[in-house]
């Protein structure tokens, strides 16, 4: 019997995956709505990318006014995502949005600063 | 429903590394224990890929010893003797302190590294093969990480497909003999063979050059022939070059070789980035003092080289 939808299976249809037995359908989606973590072969690290997105602008501090929204915004869209198979914390998210904070902050004032003078 | 159902029954999995992070050629690889199951992950910094190979599905893991350590001891060797030369002139001509202090902290990071480095054993290629074909295990990378892992991996893939028996070896080569012998599928790319003759050529030339440094440092060349002769000499070590690193590319040529050759785009690029940076760092500098230090560090570093390439490639002539 199909451990996803109950159906009876014949032999040549049932497909064994960690110990649990599938038909073709309930496979197909599982990997398609990645709820059958057995069959992932690849996960997006959003956490990282935030963080990639709150740092870059080191290199260049005119790049803040874009980039820490951009940080904030995919910390908040990633926050609910899937993240690695692996045990993982959330810490890069909060250092993210922290730092996407600081920098809409300072660029912000900045551009106070620009129209004051 | 399907949907929902499938959610309802995910079942969290454990994962425990069995590996520390290495680095392979496309990222950082690690490995990691399933519950019934390897998992090999390749961390790309923005994503993971994952693959995993599950213990009734091993069929081998293959183990063999690579020279990757005594090639970054001869890296870090060679860039610390660049370094070494470099603080030994600074010493005589009273350099900036701060620029002293930069180099001796990079003398300092570079010796720990290499002993580090050896520290960690032996290096190794290990290939785990299943049905499927053979893949590397990027995430083993030294002997003695190799030796743990299989320790750890044997009693689970002996639980999974029952422990081996030497009886088994016997019955199994008779059921093998009795029908034909299926084609062989090519699980391994094939390499082509290279007799490394542009790999000769460099040495060759590497030779000539520390010919040229040592009677440099003795007598040295007069303005215009020494300018040809450098721009003959860099070109001609550039084609060298480009020409060993395409041809070695899949070839059946010795890794050591190969891995050399890097070492020596890595030395040429090294005495180019020294020869127009020290100038500019260190403006005070005369002009024979710093042919003086490029034919040291020439001398040193292509003495290795050479010896290195003969050693590689003497078996092939």
């Amino acid at each position: 019997m199909c451990d996803g939808c109950g159906r009876f299976l014949c032999a040549l249809c049932d497909v064994e995956l960690s110990g649990q037995h599938f038909c073709a359908p309930c496979l197909e989606t599982g990997q398609r709505k990645r709820t059958l973590t057995q069959l992932e072969t690849r996960r997006v690290l959003y956490d990282n990318i935030a963080l990639a997105l709150a740092i870059l602008p080191v290199l260049s501090c005119f790049l803040f006014p874009v980039t820490s929204p951009l940080a904030i915004a995919v910390a908040i869209w990633g926050w609910r995502k899937p993240s690695s198979l692996l045990p993982r914390t959330r810490v890069r998210f909060v250092l993210a949005i922290l730092i996407g904070l600081l920098g809409l902050g300072l660029s912000i004032a900045w551009w106070i600063t620009i129209f004051a003078s | 429903m399907v949907d929902h159902d499938l959610r309802l029954m995910k079942t969290p999995r454990e994962y425990h590394p069995l590996t520390r992070r290495a680095y392979g050629p496309a990222g950082r690889y690690r490995l990691y224990l399933g519950n019934d199951h390897l998992l090999h992950v390749h961390e790309e910094y923005f994503a993971e890929r994952y693959r995993r190979f599950y213990f009734s599905d091993i069929q081998a893991i293959v183990c063999q010893r690579t020279g990757t350590r005594e090639i970054i001891t001869l890296l870090h060797l060679m860039v610390l003797i660049g370094v070494a030369l470099l603080l030994a002139a600074m010493t005589v001509y009273a350099a900036p302190f701060p620029l002293v202090i930069f180099f001796w902290s990079l003398f300092g990071v570079l010796c720990l590294s290499a002993i580090v480095n050896h520290l960690r054993g032996p290096t190794c290629a290990c290939f785990l093969q299943t049905a499927i074909g053979t893949e590397r295990l990027y995430a083993v990378n030294r002997c003695r990480t190799a030796h743990r892992v299989l320790a750890q991996l044997q009693p689970l893939i002996e639980a999974a497909q029952g422990a081996f028996q030497p009886a088994d070896l016997s019955t199994a080569s008779d059921a093998v003999a009795a029908p034909p012998p299926p084609p062989p599928v090519p699980t391994v790319r094939q390499r082509k063979h290279c007799r490394g003759i542009a790999h000769w050529v460099l040495t060759g030339l590497l030779a000539l050059d520390l010919a040229a440094s040592l009677t440099d440092l003795y007598q040295p060349m007069a303005g215009l022939l020494e300018t040809l002769y450098s721009l003959l000499m860099l070109f001609g070590m550039l084609g060298a070059l480009t020409a060993a690193l395409i041809t070695q590319a899949h070839s059946d040529l010795p890794v050591g070789a190969k891995r050399l050759t890097w070492v020596s785009l890595g030395f040429i690029v090294f005495a180019l980035l020294a020869s127009s940076l020290i100038p500019m760092i260190w403006p005070n500098i005369h002009e024979n003092e710093l042919k003086y230090w490029g034919n040291v560090y020439s001398v040193l570093g292509e003495t290795i080289l050479c010896l290195g390439f003969w050693r590689s490639l003497r078996r092939r002539r």
